[in-house]
């Protein structure tokens, strides 16, 4: 794992001194509300419905035991004893005082955490595959390029006042599991004909009120030019992206505007340009940065043993667990293990202090000390040794961290909504606790198969309905809230935006809807081997719209 | 339609009401009603100095509606706000360190329950959020947290109280 050396140390520590300077001179009235806003933005503190907020980064999603015990600690001695992970790889806590927010800068900072650049008009956290380092299907770990981004980014003079906020993903397996083409900058790992191992650059992608996919400008780009592409792209949207609108600001307005050949163009000529400049990576740093995430030297392992093989037999939940939420290593032994945070009827993302913690001991115990995040609000133990598995999976089971429902329908994204978000429109969290509900862990769910539901409370989309399977939108229509159905949304590497399917549903309509649609899919498909995406794209909106609406 | 004021508390960020007596309070039944909009816009005005005083961020007018219940938020944002989220989101654990006692074993599915039938608002009065009263939890500061803020910002407090008894 990466650790921080002593710039980075004093640099943070420098950052939470001057905000403990800020929020004290704030609180005496020094300073006043607008002068105070872009501060506290730039420390991760928002204003929500009923209290501040603080979100926190979580760099490539990568967690230690000590970094993810901090956070339960945080989560009990400043907040309300639990915490919820993003759609972004960041957590957020949704009751600290501002008081208090200095202190748990300063907590964080003891474990290498801080809150920077997790609000306002910057690069913000660089995400990456969750299963980075660990996946079989893997060209390279991502996570090395997405620290080198992360240093370089961070604070950067010229970037940190941006037409508008800007995100990088970056994939190291042919599996898109970073939702790269859904972000201003996606770098897909790749190997070229040559042997060499570098990225495909995507660019111009995002939800929010315009949902739009990113347009591969370059097929290969050498490693050692990360930063100097990076940064000619920079250049060009913040001189050319638009300021004099909030909501055409975000690089994809630039190039829906002028075509990704002319971004394209522009965005060589710069990289041309400034080609021997000093942001060309030499081979030396880059491997100083990838001793950091060098995989950990696993014990060797049997591949099964009797013990294993007998459990899966005789013990249906167990066999479920290991099918639906192990997914392979690279070291044939060993297996990658998703932590559902979507326990049937509960609130997606969100995990108690204790949980953190039953994790935190899990992951010392039997993955190497390391935890990870994704973007679909789970958390992940990636490096546990097959023959480990019975004992893993009673231990959360005990703490009732064992829904064994990786990528089935009760595996929603949803953002906090109304319930807790002051720009949301509609609730979000309720929505997904019905509807898991109604599906359940059950025979179903899995008769169902894969299917993403995402929902978001306002149109925003940080619940990611534009790419979900189903994807969901709250409104507000006429003082009540309103949901609206897309179909067909993709995150990964087939990545598609949703179609409308029609007027929306009441708050009391949306889950009989949601079974519906799925219903639907039961009647249409091919067989249980066409998931729900596959079969829309065979039969199209048509069937869907005919079930909701009837020939209304 | 009658009107309140409400805010974020400036040093926690927690929702509060202007009240009677010229103070701020969490709770929405201790808010002062406004009967008219120039009443609300007036009492606004004052609200505002509160947020150059620091003791508030953000004051804005909020519709209210009395009944035999009490008062109530008219839009479901502030109904939110008034009650805090719909959901069951605190851990059962922090609840019983809170000295809250477990809940019932059933208690989050009634809470589930009761938002399932929450309506349209705007519609007729509802019984909205009604079995959301565990959310009231997170009002009351406790002695200790009190102290901790206290220990943090020196004089604050006193200079709230001071500001309230103004």
């Amino acid at each position: 794992m990466y650790r921080y050396d002593e710039f980075d140390k004093s640099f943070v520590a420098e950052r939470v001194a001057q905000f403990r300077d800020q929020v004290a001179r704030r609180l005496s009235g020094e300073l006043d509300e607008e002068q105070f806003r872009p501060l506290r933005l730039m420390n991760g503190v928002y204003l929500q419905l009923h209290a501040y907020m603080l979100r926190i980064a979580i760099p490539y999603g990568t967690l230690s035991s000590r970094q993810l015990r901090k956070l339960a600690f945080i989560a009990r001695r400043y907040d309300k004893g639990y915490g919820h992970f993003t759609t972004r790889q960041n957590i957020q806590f949704n009751w600290p005082a501002l008081a208090d927010c200095p202190d748990i800068l300063n907590e964080l900072a003891e474990v290498e955490m801080h809150a920077i650049q997790t609000s306002g008009n910057c690069i913000r956290n660089v995400t990456a595959d969750q299963f980075a380092g660990a996946a079989a299907d893997e060209i390279e770990d991502p996570r090395p390029y997405a620290e080198i981004l992360r240093q370089w980014s961070s604070l950067h003079p010229e970037y940190s006042f941006l037409p508008r906020k800007f995100k990088i993903a970056v994939n190291g397996a042919a599996k898109d599991r970073a939702a790269i083409r859904v972000h201003d900058i996606g770098y897909q790992i790749v190997k070229n004909a040559e042997g060499e191992v570098g990225f495909a650059v995507y660019v111009g992608g995002g939800q929010g009120r315009t949902p739009l996919i990113a347009h591969k400008i370059r097929d290969f780009l050498p490693k050692a030019d990360l930063l100097a592409y990076t940064n000619a792209i920079m250049r060009i949207y913040n001189l050319e992206g638009r300021r004099d609108n909030k909501f055409k600001a975000r690089i994809k307005i630039l190039l829906h505007e002028k075509g990704a050949d002319a971004i394209r163009a522009e965005v060589e000529s710069e990289f041309a340009d400034q080609r021997d400049e000093a942001l060309t990576l030499p081979q030396e740093e880059i491997d100083r940065i990838r001793v950091y995430f060098a995989p950990p030297a696993l014990p060797a392992r049997a591949a099964s043993s009797i013990a294993l093989a007998r459990r899966k037999d005789s013990d249906p939940a167990f066999a479920r667990f290991v099918s639906q939420n192990v997914v392979a290593h690279k070291t044939p032994s060993y297996g990658i293990v998703t932590i559902s945070l979507k326990p049937i009827g509960g609130i997606p993302g969100d995990a108690s202090a204790e949980s953190m913690e039953k994790v935190a001991d899990l992951a010392e115990r039997f993955s190497q000390d390391e935890v990870r995040v994704s973007h679909e609000q789970n958390l992940v133990l990636p490096h546990v040794a097959l023959t480990d598995l019975p004992e893993v999976f009673d231990r959360l089971a005990s703490q009732g961290l064992a829904t064994a429902n990786t990528g089935l329908v009760t595996d929603i994204i949803a953002c906090p909504g109304l319930d807790y978000c002051g720009l949301a429109t509609a609730r979000s969290i309720p929505i997904a606790q019905r509807i898991s509900e109604r599906f359940g862990e059950g025979a179903r769910a899995q008769e169902i198969g894969e299917l993403k539901i995402n929902i978001s409370g306002c149109i925003n989309a940080c619940g990611h309905h534009h790419v979900g399977h189903i994807g969901i939108l709250g409104l507000e229509k006429a003082g009540s809230e309103a949901y609206q159905i897309t179909l067909g949304g993709s995150a990964d590497e087939t990545c598609s935006v949703g179609a409308i399917t029609g007027r929306s549903f009441s708050s009391d309509e949306i889950v009989d809807a949601i079974e519906t649609v799925v219903g639907t899919y039961l009647k249409f498909r091919v067989g249980s081997a066409e998931d729900f995406l596959a079969a829309y794209r065979r039969i199209g909106m048509a069937p869907f719209k005919e079930a909701l609406y009837g020939r209304e | 339609m009658a009107k309140v004021i409400s805010a974020n508390r400036l040093a926690d960020g927690i929702v509060v009401y202007a009240g009677r007596d010229g103070s701020w309070s969490e709770q929405l039944s201790q808010a002062k009603i406004f009967p008219s909009k120039a009443e609300a816009e007036a009492g606004l005005l004052v609200a505002q100095n509160d947020a150059k005083r620091n003791l508030v961020v953000e004051p804005v007018v909020v519709e209210v509606t009395e009944d035999a219940s009490g008062l109530r938020a008219v839009t479901l944002r502030e109904s939110i706000r008034a009650r805090g989220p719909t959901i069951d989101f605190l851990p059962r654990t922090w609840a019983f360190a809170r000295g809250e006692g477990p809940p019932p074993a059933n208690s989050a599915k009634q809470g589930r329950k009761a938002v399932l039938r929450i309506p349209r608002l705007g519609g007729a009065p509802s019984v909205i959020l009604e079995s959301m009263n565990f959310m009231r939890s997170h009002d009351e500061t406790t002695h200790q947290e009190q102290k901790r803020f206290d220990l943090k910002c020196p004089g604050y407090r006193t200079r709230v109280v001071a500001a309230e008894s103004s």
